[in-house]
């Protein structure tokens, strides 16, 4: 599983502070950076071609500003205008989405679920606190048609931890049958349809 | 409400309509005008007080005459078990299964997960045919020679010999819950499923589905706590008369 790869940049580090914490409640397995220097984020997106840039563009000089513009068109990145500034957008720059201060956590994270749902349609992750990462691990097993014993020997641990999470698994999802679980495990991505006899 | 015998059979109908499926069992058509429940099973042939009994622990499950329910025949009760069986397998499941069907072929938001729906009631299908084949052929023909053999003069050797390789006892540990695969498909679609676009097809689906596993319940119910200890009384009974230790 790729993680989506998210680089935020602007000069003041109460903003980057505070979308950093809204940023981690997307439902999108991701890596965060960010900067306030512009030349750090100018290096940065020469290395990585990250899925999301989230930016406020007055903090560049108009030479990076073109090098920034060449950047994200040549690699299709998805840009979100980060409009922290009195500055109406005026540097011609095309922009897929756009963030004031004034709006609430919920609207910027739809606006970033949104763009990177477009991108990694496929991969994204739905996560949710059913379950734990271990039993999600272990509803794939039963899903994949593994009994408890083959399950205990490939995760190394006693078939009689096996039953237990089981139960916990059942208790938790309300799910009782092995074909019931391996609807959940393919609603919930755990395994692709394709694994399934 | 206990429904009893003077009460009018069109009353039992408004007042729990799911009744509908238990008088259809009985073969008793509607249209009774003022008749009370006595009259219309008297012209229906059917047993008016199995009927009450029946049809009271249909609507309440708290009500249940265990006591009651057992002095009736074997083969009035198991009668009734295979026409509920009949009821599921000619009219539940098709219905279900075009609902299914239905949901399949009208969705565009999320057909993949509409065909493991599908695949799931499937399987249960093929598991509620076996289940309900394993006891027509085997269990219902068993507690009927069992019957039989409690109200013969001289037991036959024969039936201790059948006894030792098989017996209710082993019927209710294989006895398999059928509603456990209903339940899970109830709660895949109220809990994990995203809304398809057709959502009132899939409410009603889950309508349809609350309803047979009520009925599937009740029927569990009769099987489990009804047949199984009358005729575990009689296996009992015979052993004592053909003088081997119970």
């Amino acid at each position: 599983m790729t993680r989506a790869q998210i680089i935020i940049s602007d000069k003041s580090p109460l903003i980057l502070l505070g979308l950093s914490t809204i940023i981690e409640k997307i439902s999108v397995a991701h890596e965060l950076k960010t900067t306030n220097s512009a030349i750090e984020l100018i290096t940065f997106l020469k290395n990585t071609i990250p899925d999301l840039i989230i930016v406020n563009p007055e903090f560049l000089d108009k030479k990076q500003v073109k090098l920034f513009k060449e950047i994200i068109q040549h690699n299709k990145i998805k840009f979100i205008f980060l409009q922290t500034g009195n500055l109406l957008n005026n540097n011609n720059l095309d922009y897929n989405e756009l963030i004031t201060p004034c709006e609430n956590e919920d609207q910027i994270l739809k606006k970033i679920n949104t763009l990177l749902g477009e991108k990694n349609h496929q991969k994204a992750t739905k996560h949710n606190d059913f379950i734990s990462a271990r039993e999600e691990n272990i509803v794939r097993e039963i899903a994949l048609g593994l009994s408890n014993k083959e399950i205990a020997d490939k995760l190394f641990i006693s078939q009689h931890t096996v039953i237990t999470h089981r139960k916990n698994i059942t208790r938790k999802l309300g799910i009782k049958s092995v074909s019931g679980l391996t609807i959940y495990a393919i609603l919930n991505k755990l395994i692709s349809l394709d694994e399934v006899k | 409400m206990l429904v009893t015998k003077d009460l009018k059979m069109a009353d039992v109908v408004h007042m729990n309509h799911f009744s509908l499926s238990i008088l259809d069992r009985f073969g008793i058509e509607l249209g009774f005008g003022d008749k009370t429940v006595e009259e219309t099973c008297t012209e229906f042939n059917v047993d008016p007080s199995f009927f009450l009994e029946i049809i009271n622990a249909f609507i309440d499950k708290d009500y249940f005459p265990k006591k009651q329910l057992q002095g009736f025949s074997v083969k009035l009760i198991t009668d009734y078990l295979q026409k509920t069986h009949k009821y599921y397998i000619e009219i539940k499941v098709p219905e279900i299964e075009s609902h299914i069907d239905e949901l399949v072929n009208t969705c565009y938001s999320q057909k993949e997960n509409m065909s493991l729906l599908k695949r799931f009631f499937e399987e249960y299908n093929t598991e509620l045919h076996h289940h309900i084949l394993r006891e027509e052929t085997v269990v219902f023909p068993y507690t009927q020679m069992i019957e039989d053999a409690f109200y013969a003069d001289k037991i036959d050797i024969g039936i201790i010999k059948h006894m030792k390789e098989y017996s209710i006892d082993i019927f209710e540990k294989e006895h398999d819950d059928i509603e456990e695969k209903l339940y899970d498909l109830k709660n895949i679609i109220i809990k994990y499923l995203p809304q398809p676009n057709n959502k009132a097809l899939c409410q009603h689906l889950l309508h349809e589905l609350f309803g047979l596993e009520k009925d599937i319940n009740d029927h569990s119910r009769i099987e489990d706590k009804v047949l199984v200890p009358k005729i575990r009384a009689m296996e009992k009974e015979i052993k004592k008369k053909a003088g081997l230790k119970s």
